[in-house]
């Protein structure tokens, strides 16, 4: 029994969330739902303060270390801050509550198993687990055609994905005759299989995160989804997938020759990504091209090798997490939040609020004091030590490009115009999400020691 | 188990807390704090503590607990402790979260064993001296308390720039004995700060200007620790400095000239901190024999006990009278006997008369100046003597508790914590006067002396006798006027304003009439015409480059916004295109 | 009555004085000047109208009305 002490806050979400939905269904009460639905992040949550171990467990399927451990509290984190903000918008507009907690319970239970996973097969099961709720989720409200459709492309994408993702393991496994991470250690690199398989991997990867050119779903599934499940999008499965490739890189991976791959996908995330968001009057989908900019900037760190890409990559995956979270807060507190011109006059009405908005606009930019100028200016640092100057010329670039798009919100919440922005009084819960996200920012930008490793 | 809790933690951290509490709490609490403080000094055992890792220098060990540092952290704590009772019936936080704080950081200087630390804990020592000052909130405190921070500053300076020197030069960061550096220039940087603020004449002038200007409660919380902490610096770091002895020697003669020529109550036994640090200063200089070290030692723990008797009581009569100018009082011990009673115990004390602690205390000094024949020390410790007997207890105590009334003046009732305060005090002065060797055992290095040897006693006693004699002879001249003396502060307080006159006369003056004019000038004939052409060029040349930018931004965004079809199939077709490619170059090459 | 006991204990003191210590020797000083009688008295007479006088004269330079600063 000891051995499974490590899956202990996992076993727990698994059989509340089943609970919940079984005990939903029967009462349909939203309120203890959500209860039930908070305790299912928060005794896994307090389980791991207390219980952290780490170890090996089931013949090496899963491994688990300190920051391991750290991403999946943090993961766990994100769930409880989605729900909290799910809450308001889902309650009122339907009544197939029971479901979405449960669907959002168990996506959280796929994605911190895809953190644990130390083997392929395990990888690929817990994917699929997070990316089913997820389909459902995107397509979660059943008479918005946009809805509708946003989830039906993302799970037709989603399936060609899944499909690369297996033809790797298959590649893999011809080759080693394994499917543990360890393989990667001994095999030889040089043979097409083996590289074909790597790059299946990376491709089917690059969907999840929406790097260019598998990016194309985002943008019309991240407007169509409920803007909960839009701030789920952006972040968690992103967080999950990069831990996991992080996993698989310094398990060996990294030895290969992949690296005009990963500056092709990045530079080709950092532009388009940058580009488009320009355009956007839809702030979700500006969200949306912003994340896939994101992801630009982070999957560069992979150009790096063991330390080097710890310690670029952690920072900036904490930042980027609290950054989103707060941003869709304040997103999610104004009436209309999906629409810029909402925001027109936002600091007439909520000083705070358009403050906390601001200060987090400016962490995505990256302009200090913010923590999003720290984690940013750390990884290309490290980039720039390592020999990647031209790269880090571009990301310069197109982070003063990311300004305009950013910076306009801001123009907009303190113009002298009135306009007619509402706050959602039923929401109330999200400004206090935003503010704190705010305090976390402003506290790791002043004290840079407690993010950087 | 943690084997040594530094006690200026706990003041600190106590006096921090003390704000947030209620007002009829803050009293006893601070009370507690400073009891608290006091018994784990009395704990501390010998030994190194703590380390700390600064930009990659080691600092290790931060906590020294010796025989020397335990003797002043014991009558710093305990100081303390009386001084809190001493105003418990005040309402005033400030004061005694600046009184706690003091305790703290004296501490802290004497348990600090590398030499970063112990200048932090140094300059908290003046900043809460300046809050003392400052909370007597009257128009001439504010000013003495910026004086003393400014000759502070320049003292911390000082002794900041020796010190960084030090690091430099030796790249250890101890604070221990300086004189195998005897002679360059940051041992006399940093003998300089600690002279500042041991108030060695010609720097002394900053100790009877601010310490009256302070509370009646401050000046009890001034008079030990600044100068005393400088004290234990200075043997610390300069044992058998010669120049000290004859600064000392000086310095003692000095403040005793003077303490005879004043009136102020306050200012009077400031003049005599002056006079008795000289004697401690001389010791350190004598300190090639252990004896001139332990007396200096000895000499700054019985100091500090009955000098804060003498400004407790004077703090009495104040706060009784609202009077402290002599020839404003007189005949006071009718009315208030106990505080006489203390009063002369303190006053017998500091003149050095056997059977109380100043006598033990100040004859090692006296006799290591004989030890080491140095005759100039021996002959000047015993005019200041002299000078301290006739100054203190002929004509402060006669004139301020006898003599006939001089104003009216009524008389409150003195609380009995002041009272509680004052007599603990007095009995201790007495009881180590009467066991000197229980006392001695605590100096920091081993010696076998005897204070009461017939030769000392019989000198001491007609010094004491003649002295009075002259007084009695100069008893007219000597009676107290209503006048104050100038002393070096002079230089600083006139000189500023003199310095201010010229300024406004000859820079002021050019500024507003010449160079104002000019600048004007320039600015309408040139600066602005060519900022003026400048903009319009810009306008006409520069503006196209970010309009260049935006456009082509757009443009690129308008091409690459094509792809965004929303057709399911052509995503797959991009993702699978941009893969097969990938595999295609792969294989090729 | 004050100044009577002053004069008195002066007296006495320096008899003791000179015979506690010239006489029976029961104590010796550090320097060769405190061999002369009653060095204890002479100093006490001598620094305390050394330290008066410095002090009076002094303060026809330094001592100055009360409102000198204002």
């Amino acid at each position: 029994m000891s051995q499974y002490s490590i899956l202990m806050p996992e076993m727990i979400m698994l059989i509340l969330s089943i609970a919940s939905f079984i005990y939903g269904v029967l009462r349909r009460n939203d309120n203890e739902i959500f209860f039930i639905g908070i305790l299912t992040f928060l005794l896994p949550i307090s389980l791991l303060i207390f219980s952290s171990s780490s170890g090996e467990m089931i013949g090496g399927l899963i491994k688990t270390d300190k920051i391991v451990n750290i991403f999946r509290f943090l993961l766990l984190m994100t769930g409880f801050f989605i729900l909290l903000l799910a809450y308001g918008e889902i309650k009122g507009r339907t009544e197939r509550f029971a479901e979405f907690v449960f669907l959002l319970t168990i996506s959280f239970f796929g994605m911190n198993l895809m953190v644990l996973s130390n083997d392929l097969l395990l990888l690929y099961l817990s994917l699929e687990t997070f990316s089913l709720s997820l389909y459902v989720l995107a397509g979660f409200f059943r008479e918005d055609r946009r809805s509708v459709e946003s989830g039906m492309k993302y799970f037709i994408l989603g399936t060609l994905s899944s499909i690369l993702l297996l033809a790797s393991i298959a590649f893999f496994y011809a080759v080693t005759g394994t499917t543990s991470f360890d393989a990667f250690k001994t095999v030889e690199f040089k043979n097409v299989t083996v590289l074909l398989s790597l790059i299946f991997l990376l491709a089917s990867f690059a969907f999840k995160l929406s790097l260019v050119p598998f990016h194309a779903w985002s943008p019309d599934v991240y407007q169509g989804a409920p803007t909960s499940v839009t701030a789920l999008f952006s972040t968690a499965p992103k967080i999950a997938v990069f831990v996991a490739l992080v996993k698989i890189f310094l398990s060996g991976a990294e030895n290969v020759a992949s690296s005009g791959l990963i500056i092709i996908l990045s530079s080709l995330s950092m532009i388009v990504g940058n580009i488009l968001a320009l355009r956007q009057r839809d702030l979700k989908r500006m969200f949306a091209y912003s994340s896939i900019a994101h992801a630009g900037y982070i999957f560069m760190a992979f150009l790096l090798i063991d330390e080097a890409l710890l310690r670029s990559i952690i920072p900036y995956l904490i930042i980027y997490l609290f950054m989103n979270i707060g941003a869709f807060a304040v997103i999610m507190s104004i009436k209309n939040g999906e629409n810029i011109y909402s925001f027109n006059g936002l600091n007439k009405i909520s000083s705070l609020l358009a403050l906390s908005m601001t200060v987090i606009l400016f962490s995505l930019t990256g302009i200090p004091p913010t923590a999003g100028f720290i984690v940013k200016f750390n990884i290309f640092k490290n980039l720039f030590m390592a020999g990647y100057g031209g790269l880090v010329f571009l990301g310069l670039l197109m982070s003063i490009m990311s300004a305009f798009y950013y910076l306009r919100i801001v123009f907009y919440m303190y113009s002298e115009q009135i306009g007619n922005v509402t706050l959602l009084e039923s929401n109330a819960i999200n400004r206090y999400i935003a503010m704190v996200s705010t305090g976390v920012l402003l506290i790791t930008g002043l004290f840079p020691n407690l993010i950087l490793l | 188990m943690i084997d040594f809790i530094h006690p200026a933690l706990i003041l600190t951290i106590g006096a921090i807390i003390l704000p947030l509490l209620p007002k009829n709490l803050r009293s006893p609490y601070s009370v507690a704090v400073a009891t608290i403080g006091f018994f784990f000094t009395l704990n501390a055992s010998q030994g190194f503590y703590g380390a700390f890792s600064l930009f990659g220098h080691e600092i290790s060990p931060l906590v020294r607990v010796d025989k020397l540092s335990l003797l002043f952290a014991y009558i710093f704590s305990f100081i303390g402790l009386i001084g809190i009772i001493y105003c418990y019936h005040i309402d005033d936080w400030i004061q005694q979260l600046a009184g706690l704080l003091y305790t703290g950081a004296s501490i802290g200087v004497s348990f600090a064993a590398d030499i970063l630390s112990f200048y932090l804990f140094w300059e908290i020592l003046s900043f809460c001296a300046v809050i003392l000052i400052w909370s007597n909130r009257t128009k001439e405190a504010t000013s003495a308390g910026f004086r003393y921070i400014l000759v502070h500053v320049a003292g911390g300076l000082s002794l900041f720039a020796g010190i960084m020197i030090y690091i430099y030069k030796t790249g250890n960061y101890d604070f221990s004995s300086l004189m195998n550096y005897s002679g360059e220039t940051f041992w006399w940087l940093i003998l300089i700060g600690f002279i500042l603020c041991a108030a060695v004449p010609p720097l002394h002038a900053w100790l009877p200007d601010a310490y009256p200007s302070a509370t009646i409660y401050g000046s009890v919380f001034l008079n030990p620790f600044t100068t005393k902490a400088a004290v234990y610096a200075l043997i610390r770091g300069f044992p058998g400095a010669e120049v000290l002895i004859y600064l000392g020697s000086v310095m003692a003669v000095y403040g005793v000239i003077y303490a005879l020529l004043e009136n102020n109550l306050r200012r009077l036994l400031s003049y005599h901190i002056v006079s008795q640090v000289g004697y401690m200063v001389a010791g350190v200089g004598l300190g090639v024999v252990s004896l001139g070290l332990n007396g200096s030692a000895s000499h700054a723990f019985n100091h500090i006990l009955y000098k804060c008797l003498l400004f407790m009581s004077a703090g009495a009569v104040i706060f009784a009278t609202g009077k402290e100018k002599m020839t404003e009082l007189g005949d006071f011990g009718r009315y208030a006997p106990l505080t006489a009673l203390s009063f002369f115990v303190g006053a017998f004390s500091i003149a050095g008369f056997p059977l109380t602690n100043g006598f033990i205390g100040k004859s090692p000094i006296i006799s290591a100046a004989g030890e080491i024949q140095n005759a100039f020390a021996y002959l000047m410790l015993n005019i200041a003597t002299c000078g301290t007997i006739i100054s203190i207890i002929c004509k402060m105590g006669y004139y301020t508790f006898f003599s006939e009334k001089k104003s009216d003046y009524s008389v409150k009732e003195i609380p009995i914590n002041m009272k509680i305060a004052m007599l603990t005090t007095s009995a201790l002065c007495i009881l180590i006067g009467i066991f000197p060797q229980v006392f001695y055992q605590f100096l920091p290095y081993p010696m076998s002396y005897e204070p009461y040897t017939v030769q000392h006693i019989m000198d001491t006693l007609a010094i004491f006798s003649f002295t009075g004699l002259v007084f009695v002879i100069f008893l007219k001249k000597l009676e107290p006027k209503p006048y104050i003396n100038l002393d070096l502060d002079w230089f600083y307080r006139i000189g500023a304003k003199g310095f201010m006159k010229t300024m406004d006369l000859t820079v002021a003056k050019a500024e507003y009439d010449f160079i104002n004019i000019q600048w004007k000038k320039l600015m309408d004939n040139l600066v602005i015409p060519v900022s003026k052409k400048s903009a319009k060029y810009e306008d006409l040349r520069m503006n196209r480059i970010p309009m260049f930018i935006s456009n082509l931004a757009k443009t690129l965004s308008d091409g690459i916004a094509q792809f965004g079809t929303g057709k399911v199939q052509d995503y797959a077709f991009y993702m699978f295109g941009f893969l097969g490619l990938v595999i295609l170059i792969l294989l090729l090459f | 009555m004050g100044r009577k006991i002053i004069y008195l204990s002066c007296a006495v003191i320096l008899v003791l004085h000179i015979i506690l210590i010239k006489f029976m020797h029961l104590g010796h000083g550090y320097f060769d000047f405190e061999e002369l009688p009653a060095f204890g008295a002479l100093i006490g007479l001598i620094g305390t109208l050394f330290i008066v006088i410095f002090a009076k004269s002094l303060s026809k330079v330094v001592t100055k009305r009360e409102d000198y600063y204002d």
